[in-house]
């Protein structure tokens, strides 16, 4: 796998150089094609040390080789891979390298637009040399840790995890905000739920008329008509004589009429009229009161002798 | 003063070998009609009526001191009338009741068998009866027949003379007896 990847990684050099060649630039110095820059050349003995089986040998080629043996050495040492006609090859110098990668920046930039989805094959790694790709492996990776990855929905596949609170609130703030930030649930403003998440949300019209909804008067709805409900007659100066007055209409008007006459109403009871009746004394307890003054002697001579001093005068 | 209840025990005794009815300790008996004995002594003078009734009462109260040891001096009322109506009872002249009108006594006499004007002959027997138990000049004045209840009013000689002319001018017995009520004059005022 090692091996495979390196070779692809070359074989992306190899792109952009060619690439760099279609490029119009100045007219080289003299005797600069035969004369190989000291970077370049350790580079290549790193490579032929780091990496020696074929791949590294061909990468080695690629650096120190003239242009027009690179396919011939290509087709050599790899025999497996197609490369394709090079039409033409020119000399590489460090300052096409340092285009190369600036330009390559840029067209980086651009790609990261249309971002292929994570599932997908990794791209390749575009850089003039080893260490330039295994560092822009590593910033890539550092970019992409900033944003901690969220357990994603089945659907949704790689997002960008919503920020903590400790990270939106500024520094400087007093401790009170800090806790009212804190406890705050709301998402902050500016992250924006992916369609994943939203799944099938509906979004709705923005109201046109809201001012006209506001000036109008609430309107009361009234409950449906019951079918039990009947609408009672409007009063029409008439009355039905079969319905009988309840039975306290009479104690009522009664009562009305001593108002009105200005005579105190009775207290209304049950039947409009309180009736006071007196208790029924029974024929003992009237005996009891009568001859209560006398005593009663206690010998039967008393109460002969009491009986015998009565006279009439 | 220990009293015994009245007993009428062999009160009456018949001797029907003999043909003899007898009251206990007394002496012999007749059973006689009512109508019979009625007729008699509506035929007889007031008087004679009077001593009738005065040997009833005074043999009635005799047997019932005996009930007393012959003292009532502490006796109360009730068993004075225990005693003295129980032996009226045995002779069959009715059942006899005491009632109080503020000072004023009345004798009442119920269920009698006699007459509604037999009321005379009724207070000489309560009367004989009363002097005998307690020693007291004491006069009994009819009232009248109310309901089969003879009403006998117990007055001093000369409180009953008066009452008796008022009855007779015509007197309801209840104003009588509350004048008696409110006078303040004893005896024979």
């Amino acid at each position: 796998m090692m091996v495979q990847d390196r070779i692809a990684r070359l074989q992306g050099l190899l792109a952009r150089v060619q690439r760099n060649a279609a490029v119009p630039r100045p007219a080289r110095a003299a005797g600069g094609a035969s004369q190989r820059p000291e970077a370049v050349q350790a580079e290549a003995a790193a490579i032929e040390s780091s990496v020696p089986d074929a791949a590294a040998e061909v990468a080695a080629q690629v650096l120190l080789a003239e242009p027009s043996e690179m396919a011939v050495a290509f087709e050599a040492e790899a025999p497996g891979l197609e490369i394709g006609e090079v039409e033409e090859v020119v000399e590489i110098d460090v300052d096409d390298v340092v285009e190369v990668t600036e330009q390559e920046v840029a067209l980086t930039e651009e790609l990261a637009e249309e971002r292929p989805p994570a599932s997908s094959r990794r791209p390749k790694v575009a850089a003039g040399s080893m260490d330039e790709a295994l560092a822009s492996a590593a910033e890539q990776l550092e970019e992409e840790r900033e944003a901690p990855l969220k357990t994603p929905p089945p659907e949704s596949g790689r997002q960008v995890a919503v920020p903590a609170a400790e990270d939106l609130r500024p520094s400087g703030a007093p401790p009170d905000l800090e806790v009212a930030v804190a406890e705050t649930p709301a998402a902050p403003s500016g992250v924006v739920p992916t369609a994943e998440q939203l799944g099938q949300t509906i979004e709705l019209e923005e109201p046109t008329a809201a001012d006209l909804e506001l000036a109008a008067a609430p309107q009361q709805t009234s409950p449906p008509p019951s079918a039990l409900e009947v609408e009672l007659p409007l009063g029409s100066g008439s009355y039905a004589e079969a319905i009988e007055a309840p039975a306290s209409a009479r104690a009522e008007l009664l009562r009305r009429r001593m108002e009105e006459a200005g005579e105190p109403a009775a207290p209304s009871g049950p039947e409009g009229v309180e009736r006071l009746a007196r208790p029924p004394v029974a024929e003992t307890q009237v005996v009891e009161v009568a001859p209560a003054a006398a005593r009663a002697p206690q010998t039967f001579l008393q109460l002969l002798d009491q009986a015998l001093s009565l006279g009439l005068d | 003063m220990a009293h015994e209840r009245f007993d009428p025990a062999r009160a009456v005794r018949f001797d029907l070998n003999q043909g003899v009815v007898r009251l206990k300790d007394s002496v012999d008996h007749l059973l006689v009609p009512v109508d019979a004995l009625t007729e008699l002594w509506q035929g007889a003078g007031d008087e004679a009526v009077r001593q009738f009734g005065h040997r009833l009462g005074t043999e009635a109260a005799r047997r019932a001191l005996e009930g007393f040891a012959g003292d009532i001096t502490e006796a109360s009322p009730e068993q004075v009338l225990e005693h003295l109506g129980g032996h009226l009872a045995l002779l069959g002249l009715g059942s006899l009741d005491f009632e109080r009108w503020g000072k004023v006594l009345l004798a009442v006499v119920e269920h009698s068998p006699l007459p509604p004007t037999a009321g005379a002959l009724l207070a000489a027997v309560v009367e004989a009866a009363l002097q005998r138990t307690a020693s007291r000049d004491v006069r009994v004045v009819p009232l009248g027949d109310e309901g089969g209840r003879q009403r006998l009013l117990v007055l001093a000689p000369a409180a009953a003379e008066k009452a008796s002319g008022l009855l007779a001018e015509g007197v309801a017995a209840d104003t009588l007896i509350a004048r008696l009520n409110a006078s303040t004059t004893a005896g024979d005022a």
